[in-house]
């Protein structure tokens, strides 16, 4: 069975979350150290993202408890089973095109780099 | 929280009612959480060039997730446009110029000459083809306040990663 590539959005969302739960602001702060500022999510579409990934249980939430009265953070998200399989599957999809793309000379092998 | 964030915070709420009530109730309060933890990082700063980044880059998040969220299944690829021309705004400029310029002319031909005029001095009564103009005139206007903060964004990050360029001024 095929599967739709994943958005670049969902991809670095599920790479965020690979290393353990987090909460919202942390995979946004995340994504965009990770990717050098290139992949920005503001709130609305961190959380349009979150949800569709819910939907289609890749990840899961879960609420802790709250360490002080003012932290209004308690949902945490995590990596399904599935989720982890789709982000190893699209990866390795991303690490096919890389190869293919050094194959053809569009890119420069590696150790070949200036 | 300083001041500065607390209201920032408090419009930031207000602006939620964008969404649809569905999503607001689900995610409202830890959008609201995201956003003031993202002030308050820009306020430890202490310039004001620093919140008002984190604000541009929330309006134009706000404006293409809102609509996005409202309308989905007209497609999220066209909503998203404007933050995917952020990688080449030359063509995006050239997209915008076109996209505008086409949405006045098939204004125009649409709407009869005595309409246009009647939009002046504005009539009671029905009036599709005004109505067809004016959300002509919304897209087009929506499609500028996107295309300015986008072309505004680098331009504010750059003074502020760098504020010694101003001060040199």
């Amino acid at each position: 069975m095929t599967t739709q590539p994943l958005s670049p959005a969902s991809f670095h969302i599920l790479l965020a979350l690979a290393g353990g739960e987090q909460h919202g602001y942390a995979i946004m702060r995340d994504v965009r150290t990770a990717t050098d500022d290139a992949v920005r999510l503001g709130p609305g579409t961190l959380y349009r993202v979150i949800e569709s990934l819910l939907k289609a249980g890749l990840i899961q939430e879960f609420e802790r408890e709250k360490r002080s009265p003012d932290d209004t953070r308690r949902r945490y998200y995590r990596l399904t089973s599935v989720g982890r399989r789709r982000l190893r599957a699209e990866a390795q999809r991303l690490a096919n095109a890389v190869s293919l793309a050094r194959t053809t000379g569009v890119l420069a092998a590696e150790g070949r780099r200036s | 929280m300083s001041q500065r964030v607390a209201r920032s915070v408090r419009v930031y709420r207000r602006l939620l009612s964008f969404y649809s009530p569905e999503f607001r109730s689900r995610f409202g309060e830890e959008m609201v959480a995201v956003f003031a933890a993202c002030c308050e990082r820009a306020d430890v700063a202490g310039r004001r060039s620093a919140l008002m980044i984190v604000w541009l880059d929330v309006v134009r998040d706000l404006v293409v997730s809102s609509i996005a969220d409202r309308a989905g299944w007209i497609g999220v690829g066209l909503w998203t446009w404007p933050m995917r021309a952020r990688a080449r705004p030359a063509t995006a400029a050239k997209h915008f110029v076109f996209a505008t310029l086409s949405m006045l002319a098939v204004g125009k031909m649409i709407v009869p000459g005595p309409t246009r005029r009647a939009m002046v001095v504005p009539a009671p009564g029905p009036g599709a083809p005004s109505l067809l103009l004016d959300t002509l005139c919304i897209a087009a206007a929506l499609y500028l306040v996107l295309r300015c903060v986008t072309l505004l964004e680098p331009l504010l990050r750059t003074v502020h990663s760098d504020p010694s360029r101003v001060q040199r001024r």
